[in-house]
């Protein structure tokens, strides 16, 4: 075992860092507050090359290992104050560019990879409905085919860039009688006639991306933007919730390093009776507790993305990292309030925010609780 | 790898029950006897015990709705 990096990747470690304090900072308090999202930022990053981290050189992107590609997320939410676009980000790299990399036909591939890489286009994935979430195959959506084509009628909510995407992945029942395994999943234009993006809607945390309903009526897709095998639907979730599972969450660890920092910075200099708020133990072992749930996050999902990256079974590491990570963002931030006092739970401080954002991890990609089943379930429970 | 070992393996590792009837034209999907945990563990010890990679989209119910199902997919993949 080798815990060691190379040069060449702590050079792009520091300047992905530098990066998003330079560039991906702006007024997020503000965007936070009135819920908006900054397609500028986005561009941005996309053209820094954020989106192609992970994506192969031959399909437009740099190709980094997994292992190295977390640790620039994570450099990037260490940098990036804004919680809400480091998550895009990572849903857009792992939910959609990894379904349509390893699902696409070289013709879908060819047509929405390169607007995606290039920040032009967003991709909502659409599979929670108002009858079916952590149970997601339950779903009531349906596809017929006709022809040359699919006529699809589904009811998607909680959809991130649901409200502003410009195509979506689709997942819906191709054959009623198979359950999961009657489920296909489809690329549809967000242009097509009986597609309805519905207005963002208010939500506790990560508000700087807009999320929301999507709606399908007698919407006619080519065959040709199915994606995968018909009755793959269930397969390609599955795959890609593994990905998003391993992988979204690294931005998270970058975020604890900043408020480590920040903790440490504000327990010297915050006097109390003449005295550094840091010297009071209760203080002091915060830090230290967010120290240790960082490092051990940091073990946990560079190994899973080792694993990911080898091609190896990560099952269970995936759904460990997920509710770890989750957990302990939200235990940080809540810890982070504390050390702050009052300062901590005024909004414009930016501290409090982290808290609402970290919950939002607790529920996307499977909540916690699935991870645990998915857990017991492997150690035979 | 035989059918009598992908039965054992679903007996023993999944289903957690070495006296469980598994036909070799059973049902295991549809039924839900395999949920889709199983399904991704029976796909991970099949690639890792026989060095084959099963690309997810070929997790499919023609492939794997029975014993006989993947027995015939595995053989395909040879
Ligand atoms: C910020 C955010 C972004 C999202 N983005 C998307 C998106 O882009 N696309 C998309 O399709 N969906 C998205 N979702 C939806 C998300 O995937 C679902 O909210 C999630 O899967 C849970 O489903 P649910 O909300 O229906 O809750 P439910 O399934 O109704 O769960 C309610 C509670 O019951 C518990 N529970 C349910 N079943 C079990 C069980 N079997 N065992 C133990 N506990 C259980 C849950 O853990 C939870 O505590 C997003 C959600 C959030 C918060």
């Amino acid at each position: 075992m080798d815990f060691s990096w190379t040069e060449e990747q702590n050079a792009l470690v520091e300047d992905a860092r530098r990066f998003a304090r330079e560039e991906l900072g702006g007024d997020v308090v503000a965007r936070d507050a009135a819920g908006t999202f900054d397609r500028t930022l986005w561009k941005r990053a996309a053209e820094y090359g954020v989106l192609g981290w992970a994506v192969p050189k031959e399909h437009g992107g740099s190709g980094h290992d997994l292992v190295t590609a977390v640790r620039l997320l994570e450099a990037l939410g260490e940098g990036c104050r804004d919680n809400g676009l480091t998550f895009g980000l990572g849903a857009q790299m792992w939910g959609v560019q990894t379904a349509l990399l390893h699902f696409g036909t070289p013709e879908q591939i060819e047509r929405f990879l390169p607007p995606s890489l290039a920040g032009d286009s967003l991709t909502a994935y659409c599979m929670t409905e108002e009858g079916s979430g952590s149970d997601a195959f339950g779903l009531a959506a349906t596809a017929v085919r006709e022809g040359g084509e699919y006529v699809l009628n589904a009811d998607k909510v909680l959809i991130t860039f649901g409200p502003v995407a410009d195509a979506a992945i689709v997942f819906a029942k191709t054959n009623p009688d198979a359950g999961r395994w009657g489920i296909s999943a489809f690329l549809v234009d967000a242009s097509a006639p009986g597609y309805t993006a519905h207005p963002v809607e208010a939500k506790m945390g990560l508000r700087t991306v807009p999320f929301g309903r999507v709606t399908l009526e007698d919407v006619r897709v080519p065959a040709d933007q199915l994606l995968g095998k018909e009755g793959a639907g269930a397969s390609l979730f599955t795959f890609s919730q593994g990905w998003e599972r391993s992988l979204v969450l690294a931005p998270q660890l970058g975020a604890m390093q900043r408020q480590i920092d920040e903790c440490v910075k504000f327990a010297r200099t915050r006097k109390r009776a003449g005295t550094s708020i840091g010297k009071h133990q209760a203080v002091s072992h915060r830090i230290a507790d967010m120290k240790l749930r960082l490092e051990t996050g940091r073990l946990l999902l560079y190994k899973t993305a080792w694993l990911q990256q080898k091609g190896l079974p990560n099952l269970m590491e995936a759904a460990l990292t997920k509710t770890y990570l989750g957990e302990c963002f939200r235990d940080s931030a809540l810890a982070a309030i504390a050390i702050h006092g009052g300062d901590g739970y005024r909004t414009k401080a930016g501290i409090e925010r982290d808290l609402r954002d970290a919950i939002g991890g607790l529920i996307y990609g499977g909540t916690t609780d699935i991870q645990r089943n998915i857990v017991a379930g492997l150690l035979g429970l | 790898m035989s059918l009598e070992e992908i039965r054992q393996y679903i007996q023993l590792e999944l289903l957690l029950d070495e006296t469980a009837v598994i036909e070799d034209d059973e049902d295991l999907l549809l039924s839900e006897t395999l949920d889709s945990l199983s399904v991704t563990r029976l796909v991970q010890h099949l690639e890792s015990t026989l060095r084959v990679s099963i690309p997810p989209e070929d997790v499919t119910l023609e492939n794997f709705q029975s014993l006989n199902a993947i027995h015939a997919y595995l053989g395909s993949r040879e």
